[in-house]
């Protein structure tokens, strides 16, 4: 590969890494003068770090809540025969492909129906039943061979039990994979947060609130805010470089 | 598997279905209903005509239209980019490949954490004046919100691209360097054919995250009533939420609902013949 080509990706990589850079930058800068400043507002006058807090939680219980909840039905779509079956997963995948334009009425009625509205719940309760989850588990369970569950049935009743020695191990990457995807749709949360949660701003997570920090602790409140997913990717690549080393 | 493993496997999955059902799939045939009648209180049947309405409507034809426009260019520019970087990615080698593993970064970084570097790109008096251009204006308009979508999602698309091309046998190419010197043709006409499921699942991936964009544009432009070319089908959905106007937003989502499973349709049937391969 030519010099030429090899300097044309590098510029590629630094114009992607040029916002992360200018945000992380910015905030400790202020009139030119390096400062510490932002962050003192930042943690000292505003209510950052509660929304901060509360939003992690939110990631948290939906990234596993989901993992829980749909292995199971992950499975039953992977390796069940029954009458339904590609009806009932088509509406998964129609679920998974409607944008927020057309759920956002429907789901707001269910949650002010069972009384969800302005709780955390709303937050969490949709991630957890997430059709993505589903979906992207059964790719995967699917290339569990049969005959190892078939000899596994030979052992023991409990299907349970089959999913946590069987399936659970072979299937990690994947797990690990909507563990991440799902802990950064809701660390992402902005429209369904406004909609489902009008009249309880207390209890909004980061997203929908960071328009409410003042200017001067703006760019600190954004730094800190995409730091878990900088982290993230920079563990990932190094347990990614160990795994190619051995 | 056997009837009785598949019961069993039934039995715990009933959680995961019935919350499934419950709340995703329930309320969208309630709102079908509520599109049909007059309003909640007597319950008339009126049949289509809250869909007419609807589709009179001149903001409801300006979103759709906007929609359309935004998901077609933000695609089309999305697989280009994906394609082009994919195809230096290709020839680099595995070091700076494995440097790639930080493109992801963009899209796990929230959006709203970004919008203060995009407005102080975008938001000076100098670029006010691009968008006030004459036929031009509505292009500098979307263009930050345009940059963010592809900021966000050329990582994603390129992984899977570049790890579609790796995936090529080499002889395919070997033999058809034999015959041409030019790298870009082997690559446009042998390499790229080769790959069209993992394109056409790209640009899937693109359409649904593009019909997303609403928060990008949200947290851009500050208010419920952006510029008229930002003006997309999330505006419209919001402001009708706003004003109840539940029986005009009903037949709006049954209309977004049809739409979305026409394209699920053809989503299905791909996925049947191509993307087994890719996940």
């Amino acid at each position: 590969m030519s010099r030429k080509t090899q300097s044309l990706l590098y510029l590629t990589i630094i114009i992607f890494a040029l916002p992360i850079i200018i945000t992380a930058a910015g905030s400790f800068l202020s009139d030119g003068m390096p400062t510490l400043s932002r962050y003192e507002e930042l943690f000292g006058n505003t209510e950052f770090l509660r929304h901060f807090a509360l939003t992690f939680l939110y990631s948290a219980v939906s990234a596993v809540g989901s993992v829980i909840v749909s292995i199971p039905a992950a499975s039953l779509f992977a390796k069940g025969k029954f009458r339904f079956r590609s009806a009932l997963f088509f509406l998964y995948i129609l679920a998974m492909m409607l944008p927020f334009q057309a759920t956002m009425l429907p789901q707001y009625i269910i949650l002010r129906d069972i009384g969800f509205l302005n709780t955390p719940a709303a937050f969490i309760i949709y991630t957890v039943f997430s059709p993505v989850s589903v979906f992207l588990l059964r790719q995967f369970i699917v290339a569990v061979p049969d005959e190892l569950i078939h000899s596994a049935m030979l052992d023991t009743e409990s299907v349970l039990r089959i999913m946590l020695h069987i399936v659970i191990p072979m299937i990690k990457p994947a797990i690990f994979t909507v563990l991440i995807f799902n802990f950064f749709e809701s660390w992402n949360m902005y429209e369904q947060a406004l909609t489902f949660s009008a009249q309880n701003k207390d209890i909004l997570p980061l997203s929908a609130v960071m328009r409410t920090f003042p200017d001067t602790a703006a760019p600190a409140a954004s730094a800190v805010y995409m730091l878990p997913a900088v982290i993230l990717f920079y563990m990932l690549n190094m347990i990614f470089k160990k795994k190619k080393d051995l | 598997m056997s009837r009785k493993f598949t019961r069993k496997l039934f039995l715990v999955s009933l959680p995961a279905i019935a919350g499934f059902l419950i709340m995703y799939v329930y309320p969208i045939i309630r709102v079908g209903y509520y599109s049909l009648i007059n309003n909640t209180y007597y319950a008339e049947f009126v049949g289509l005509d809250n869909y007419i309405s609807v589709l009179n409507n001149k903001y409801f034809r300006l979103a759709f239209r906007n929609t359309v426009i935004f998901s077609a260019v933000s695609v089309t520019l999305l697989l280009v980019i994906s394609v082009i970087f994919s195809y230096f990615l290709f020839q680099a080698g595995k070091r700076l490949r494995r440097l790639y593993a930080y493109i992801f970064i963009p899209a796990a970084v929230p959006s709203a954490a970004m919008i203060y570097v995009w407005h102080t790109f975008f938001g000076n008096s100098v670029y006010d004046d691009l968008c006030r251009l004459e036929f031009l204006g509505d292009c500098f308009e979307i263009l930050p919100v345009l940059t963010l979508f592809l900021w966000k999602n050329a990582g994603i698309a390129t992984v899977i691209v570049t790890a579609a091309l790796l995936k090529i046998p080499a002889e395919t190419t070997d033999a058809a360097r034999l015959e041409t010197n030019s790298r870009i043709s082997v690559f446009t006409r042998i390499m790229l054919p080769q790959i069209r499921p993992e394109l056409l699942f790209t640009g899937m991936l693109g359409f649904v995250f593009s019909l997303r964009i609403f928060r990008e544009s949200n947290l851009y432009y500050v208010t419920d009533y952006p510029p008229d070319a930002a003006y997309t089908l999330q505006y419209y959905m919001n402001n009708h939420f706003r004003r109840l106007d539940y029986q005009i937003l009903s037949a709006a989502t049954m209309l977004l609902v049809l739409i979305m499973t026409v394209v699920t349709v053809f989503f299905y049937r791909a996925e049947e013949k191509y993307i087994k391969s890719v996940i």
